[in-house]
């Protein structure tokens, strides 16, 4: 039954941070791999490159320091609607991003939220660049058609 | 893209789903405080049984309370809901550019909801249906030169069961019609509304078919239980925290109405979650195969889910009242959820709040533009037609500690007064302890529910 599961799940999250606590409460120390050592894979008892479990917050900085030099995303429309779908692109706050559009037919592109608006057409490209400063998700919209071309996402 | 319209043709900003490990603090939290707030903080009932009231100044009181007052609050009702049909009607049909869309989707059915549990029952004094009742019934006794009664007592066994189909009505029309954001439908529906409204009021008589019949007093009424203020005859005055809601008069169909209101929400939150997704278009199909046009079978799928969140909302809430009564008692478990369905007002009040803050926040901007220019005629009626929606106001992280706590504080004050209600009926605190252990298990369910829905949010 469905109470039961989410009763169920609860639980469970409820447990998994509990435990979480300890990782969490020592920020700026180096991650200790003390919860994790014993069950990554088991078997070399002295490896020296540390769990990869636990190297999940320098992986995202690192990440991040690549991604904000410029998210960029191109889009081609196809008779006012996106070929593959409506693509999602997820940037962090701050970021400088660049949406590349072209479009066989004569369109207006909107950015909800940040109230874009560009022209695009057959031969005329369009690129809009903008900082990221409104966290959310924003629709973007090709005005003739209608279509929903794509989604921003903007994390904190 | 394929798939079931989605009627909220209003937002601009949609939330970033809350992520889990907050989830997972908030759930931890709301489980360790109210186990400790059951093990025996609170062994006598507080609540209810003779509610403290501190009249305010009597001038104020009567000011507030006065004839001219009521008449022109009423009065302020009636010419609003006059214009909304008029701007619905022969306005421009442009969801953004019409005031009515905003207006009675954010303003009315979102906004007065804070407004309600801070300053009071609001509506009730700026009811248009509620002035249009009053001023039919005194022309009719001056006409009669008596004072005329209602022609039919109100049916006890009916309840708030009208109110409960108006607020179906409601939540269909702003959830699943395709045409709900419409300007012209929403304008229909007020007057066809108004219609029944009447015709209650002049079967019924006037005040019982507002305490019971009409939705959006038992709406914005149970919100305002939670208000400081009180108003007693023609005295204002102040009262505990929590201390208004007991109040709520156990009558047929109270389980259904806050069933509707939490249900309505759950699902509106389920639309944006990835099970409902795979699983509306495949009832679509469904419907779809036995002879539905494609436009009835999304309608159809979306009802169905609607009716599903709700029964599903009630029948869990039944399911704690039934294990409740279980540890003895001669109340039978219909009448028991009764007595317990004033704890699931603080629960509909957050599942409202999380899920509606920044649409409020941020749609509600909208109507600095759209008082100017209500019908979108391209009018500047105060000076404020140009205005924009500030996205910046609340940011994602704020927004998330905001919905979390929200969801937190509300089912800890549905856990108080249910706790409260436990031991007014039981003498023996330890059996009322006992018997809240269920609906401690469904406080915790609804929780995780409020905030799965939240964390799954366009993911």
């Amino acid at each position: 039954m469905r109470p039961l599961t989410i009763l169920a799940t609860l639980a469970a999250v409820a447990t998994l941070t509990a435990c979480g606590a300890e990782t969490t409460s020592p920020p700026a120390t180096q991650p200790v791999a003390t919860t994790q050592t014993p069950a990554t894979t088991g078997a070399p008892p002295e490896t020296e490159p540390p769990a990869t479990t636990e190297t999940e917050e320098p992986a995202t900085t690192a990440e991040e320091a690549v991604e904000k030099e410029t998210p960029t995303a191109t889009i081609r429309l196809e008779n006012g609607a996106p070929v593959g779908g409506a693509a999602r692109i997820e940037v962090t706050r701050g970021d400088l991003v660049t949406i590349r559009i072209r479009s066989d037919t004569d369109e207006q592109i909107h950015v909800h939220g940040y109230d874009l608006t560009q022209s695009v057409g057959p031969g005329r490209p369009a690129t809009l660049t903008f900082a990221a400063e409104l966290e959310g998700i924003f629709d973007i919209e090709a005005h003739e058609s209608g279509a929903h071309v794509a989604e921003l996402v903007v994390s904190p | 893209m394929t798939g079931l319209v989605v009627a909220h043709g209003l937002s601009g900003r949609a939330d970033l789903p809350i992520p889990a490990w907050l989830v997972g603090w908030a759930a931890t939290g709301v489980l360790v405080v109210s186990f400790m707030a059951l093990a025996a903080l609170w062994t006598s009932p507080r609540l209810g049984r003779t509610p403290s009231f501190r009249p305010l100044p009597a001038p104020l009181s009567s000011a507030l309370t006065s004839r001219p007052v009521e008449t022109l609050c009423g009065l302020a009702g009636v010419f609003l809901l006059a214009v909304l049909v008029w701007a619905g009607l022969f306005g421009v049909q442009s969801t953004a550019d019409n005031a009515v869309p905003t207006f009675v989707y954010v303003t009315f059915w979102i906004g007065l909801v804070p407004v309600s549990v801070l300053a009071g029952d609001v509506f009730r004094a700026f009811n248009p249906w509620r002035a249009i009742g009053r001023a039919g019934s005194w022309a009719a006794s001056r006409l009669a030169g008596e004072r005329l009664g209602s022609p039919l007592p109100y049916p006890g066994r009916l309840g708030r069961w009208p109110a409960v189909a108006g607020l179906v009505a409601f939540a269909w029309l702003e959830l699943i019609s395709p045409n709900g954001t419409e300007p012209r439908t929403v304008a229909a529906a007020a007057l066809a509304y108004t219609a029944v409204t009447i015709l209650g009021m002049g079967v019924y008589g006037v005040e019982p078919w507002l305490a019971r019949g009409e939705a959006f007093s038992a709406y914005f009424g149970a919100f305002a239980r939670f208000a400081p203020i009180e108003r007693r005859g023609r005295q204002l005055g102040l009262r505990p925290p929590l201390a208004g809601l007991p109040g709520l008069e156990p009558l047929p169909g109270t389980v259904a109405l806050l069933a509707v209101m939490i249900g309505s929400v759950t699902f509106d939150g389920f639309q944006e979650t990835d099970p409902w997704s795979s699983l509306g278009p495949r009832l679509s199909s469904g419907f779809d195969a036995v002879g539905a046009s494609p436009g009835l079978a999304d309608e159809l799928a979306a009802g169905f889910g609607l009716a599903a969140a709700i029964a599903i909302i009630a029948g869990f809430f039944m399911l704690g009242v039934a294990g409740a009564r279980a540890v003895g008692g001669d109340t039978g478990t219909r009448a028991l959820g009764r007595l317990f369905a004033h704890s699931l007002v603080p629960i509909a009040l957050v599942y409202a709040g999380a899920h509606y803050l920044t649409f409020l926040l941020f749609q509600g901007q909208a109507l600095g533009r759209l008082v100017s220019d209500p019908a979108g005629r391209g009018w500047d009626l105060f000076g404020t037609a140009g205005w924009t929606i500030d996205y910046g106001l609340i940011g994602a992280t704020t927004t998330w500690y905001v919905q979390v706590s929200l969801v937190v504080a509300g089912h800890l004050a549905a856990l108080v007064l249910a706790h409260d209600r436990a031991l007014a009926l039981h003498d023996d605190p330890r059996l009322a302890a006992r018997s809240q252990r269920w609906l401690l298990a469904v406080m915790v369910g609804f929780t995780g529910l409020a905030l799965w829905l939240l964390s799954q949010a366009n993911a």
